[in-house]
């Protein structure tokens, strides 16, 4: 479960202050699918790398799990990053020196989790995002559909509890973003993750089960 | 994160990048295997030297227990009578030793030994018996007035063969000298200086004005009781010295080897401390290829950052990533150091010969540890370089990595932080400069020298940025970044030229070094990462997009 309290962020901009989030307050269950929404500068991927353990808030509390993220230092995010987390990122980011196969198990290989086990759950989920003949190639090989598919592979293979996704479609064309967002909405289901989406996109957020609508750093509105 | 994982990952993408950037992994290697290169071959070179002047020394004046030597001066020949009569030697042996040229060979010389074959064959390191093996051949060394015996490497080198005569020119004497054998030094004399001749004693004093006089005496002493010299070397030392000259010296015979072996160690320290200069050049150069590194794969690593790589795992990673390199840098820097050493070979001998005493050094002598030691001096070298940019690198935060197009100044924060360690840098060497003036402590010069070195190096990123302002440089100019890479590559040049080409310069390099530091293109010096990041910024993004980092902030707010 990931849950805030009165959660603030803050960074200083020359000698002004910008406030990202101002008191956000929300609880997302085990296994839900929710999408943040909001016109740029609203806070809502601040919001999201607070909850992926990625950054830290200026106040208030957040919890992934249990786990107090306003409180635990670099190492145990770090950890918590590794093991209970999944990005997806706009731009993809696969390691242009690692194959397909080999950026799908990136996850694992930190962990220390790399066996034939893990070998075989990477061709799986290869082959559940369409991938399986592309397994050996390199990013560069790929469109951009293709490589956002692999990264939401490579977010999964580790089983996290949670996956975060930065405007995962913000990067594709209609057809591939269509594609995308079905793989990770079923994907997320059958592995009972729960999921949360930044994005600009109305057709995006319409396939989460709940919309949160930041305005100014604020909750806006639920639906 | 355990190690292992970590070494996973570098096998599978560290290893690879560097393949993949083959021009800046070239770059870190060479300017290893340069440093690498310069320490073994001044090493090699000072090892050789060494060894070649002991083995001359032990050539020369063989292994005796007790030496009489008039340091420059005759000593009487009566000495001999004195120490032959005393109970504590066992044998002894005159020596009378000159250095006589070759008007037939020029640039060639000989270190002409005239000995007493009787009496010195329980001393000598060179094989004078394997050359008189019949009684005829001994009756000859001592009864033909103008017979020598030649080392076989120098016989060879003038084409002399047994029989051909050989005129020799020495205090205004000149003698005709017929090579009557052929002289095979101790295996374990490698590099001794093969100009060394034998003759009669007889033979060189009657041949160039020395009658009555001999330049050493060299005797070998009675043990006692237990076994031991220490006791009658002493003793015998009190009862000959009110008979000695006053410019005579007479004692144990590694003492001489000390003196000039003391000597020779503070040229040779000069030349160590140039060679590490170089290996510190080259660490400027790994530390700013692993920071051009570092900005160029912020991306990948603020992800493996964003995937759960924790800190010390990308420190190790990109160390690894310059150790990799080191080690081929380190391996090409031997090789190319053992050739550079033959090459300064001469160029050291005639400044040792100058400067110090007579040496003639013709082989590389390779010490395995010498060139072990400097393949790990680059290793570590490297490590340390790769230390500070991978530290830099495990700070960036993933969320500033991974939005495209968002540099941190992260410097801004502390701009006079390099400023303020070149004063302290420049404080520090005007203390140790004027340590090694005034206190009589000349290896302080050293320290000197390296801090001129780091004044210049953390003067630079200031200079940088007030060239910078200038209207010159101020135009972007996005095609031609200047590069960290692109602009230290003359300062490194600079600076190991000039470590190669003060080799052979005898004195302590204070001058040598503030010429290399007046040289030095100040502007052109690396910058710390921070630098770079900030460079990078001022290139690729417009002054609007970019904003300053407060503590534990992201840069952009989306």
């Amino acid at each position: 479960m990931l849950e805030t309290r009165d959660l603030h962020k803050s960074y200083s901009s020359g000698i002004s202050q910008v406030h990202a989030l101002r008191g956000v307050t929300l609880k997302i269950l085990p296994g839900e699918i929710v999408a943040i929404t909001g016109p740029s500068g609203c806070g809502k991927s601040t919001l999201l790398h607070i909850l992926g353990a990625l950054d830290t808030p200026s106040a208030g509390q957040a919890y992934l799990e249990g786990h107090p993220l306003h409180a635990l230092d670099d190492a145990k995010l770090t950890s918590l990053r590794r093991l209970k987390i999944g990005f997806v990122f706009q731009f993809f980011h696969l390691l242009p020196t690692l194959t397909i196969e080999e950026n799908v198990l990136l996850p694992l290989l930190l962990s220390g989790r790399v066996n034939a086990l893990a070998r075989k759950r990477a061709q799986e989920l290869l082959s559940s995002v369409g991938l399986n003949d592309r397994s050996h190639h390199r990013p560069h090989q790929l469109s951009g559909g293709q490589l956002q598919r692999a990264a939401l592979a490579r977010a999964l293979i580790h089983q996290p509890s949670v996956l975060l996704a930065d405007e995962p479609t913000g990067n594709l064309d209609s057809a591939s973003s269509t594609t995308v967002v079905e793989l990770i909405t079923r994907l997320a289901r059958q592995q009972k993750t729960t999921v949360v989406l930044v994005t600009h996109s109305q057709e995006v957020a319409a396939s989460a089960d709940r919309r949160i609508a930041l305005v100014d750093g604020r909750i806006h509105s639920t639906s | 994160m355990n190690w292992l994982s970590t070494l996973r990952i570098f096998l599978a993408h560290g290893g690879r990048d560097s393949l993949r950037h083959k021009t800046l992994s070239l770059l870190n290697l060479l300017a290893l295997s340069v440093g690498v290169a310069a320490m073994v071959a001044i090493q090699t070179v000072n090892g050789t030297a060494l060894r070649s002047f002991r083995a001359s020394l032990d050539l020369v004046a063989g292994r005796p227990d007790f030496t009489v030597e008039g340091q420059g001066f005759r000593l009487p020949e009566t000495l001999l009578t004195t120490l032959r009569q005393d109970p504590s030697v066992r044998e002894v042996t005159p020596t009378v030793s000159l250095v006589a040229s070759l008007p037939s060979h020029p640039g060639e010389f000989l270190h002409l030994v005239g000995v007493d074959p009787f009496s010195n064959h329980e001393l000598v390191t060179y094989r004078l018996e394997d050359a008189l093996r019949t009684p005829a051949d001994a009756i000859a060394f001592v009864s033909e007035l103008d017979t020598i015996a030649l080392t076989r490497a120098l016989a060879e080198r003038l084409h002399l063969k047994i029989g051909d005569t050989l005129r020799a020119v020495s205090g205004g004497h000149e003698a005709n000298l017929r090579v009557r054998f052929v002289l095979e030094p101790s295996p374990d004399l490698l590099g001794a200086d093969d100009h060394l001749a034998i003759s009669d004693i007889a033979t060189v004093q009657s041949a160039f004005g020395l009658r009555g006089e001999v330049d050493r005496i060299e005797a070998l002493l009675r043990p006692d009781a237990s076994g031991k010299l220490d006791a009658p070397r002493r003793e015998l030392l009190e009862r000959l010295t009110p008979q000695l000259p006053a410019h005579a010296r007479a004692g144990s015979p590694e003492r001489r080897g000390r003196e000039v072996e003391k000597m020779l160690g503070a040229f040779q320290l000069n030349l160590t401390a140039l060679s590490l200069i170089a290996l510190v050049v080259g660490m400027f150069l790994v530390t700013n290829t692993v920071a051009a590194n570092v900005v160029r794969r912020r991306t990948e690593l603020g992800l493996l950052r964003a995937l759960g790589m924790d800190r010390r795992a990308v420190i190790a990673l990109l160390i690894g990533e310059s150790l990799l390199l080191a080690l081929g840098g380190s391996l090409l820097g031997i090789f190319l150091g053992l050739r550079v050493a033959g090459y300064l070979l001469q160029g050291v001998s005639s400044t040792v010969t100058s400067h110090y005493v007579l040496l003639s050094m013709r082989e590389v002598i390779i010490d395995p540890w010498s060139l072990i030691g400097a393949g790990f001096a680059g290793l570590l070298a490297a490590g340390f370089a790769a230390w500070w940019p991978a530290r830099e690198a495990s700070q960036v935060s993933p969320v500033d990595a991974l939005q495209p197009g968002t540099v941190a100044d992260h410097s801004a924060s502390r701009p006079n932080t390099p400023l303020l360690l070149s004063a302290i840098c420049f404080l520090s060497t005007l203390l140790f400069s004027a340590t090694a003036l005034y206190a009589q402590l000349p290896r302080t010069g050293f320290l000197a020298a390296l801090g001129i070195l780091l004044t210049t190096a953390f003067l630079a990123p200031g200079l940088g940025r007030l060239f910078g302002r200038l209207p010159c440089f101020s135009t972007p100019r996005p095609r031609r970044s200047p590069s960290p890479i692109r602009t230290f590559a003359p300062l490194a040049v600079t600076a190991k030229s000039a470590s190669f080409s003060t080799a052979n310069q005898p004195n302590w390099p204070p001058a040598n070094l503030m010429s290399f530091a007046s040289t030095t293109p100040s502007p052109f010096f690396p910058k710390w990462p921070r630098t770079h990041t900030n460079f990078a910024a001022r290139e690729i993004m417009p002054s609007s997009r970019r904003t300053s980092r407060a503590a534990g902030g992201s840069s952009r707010v989306t």
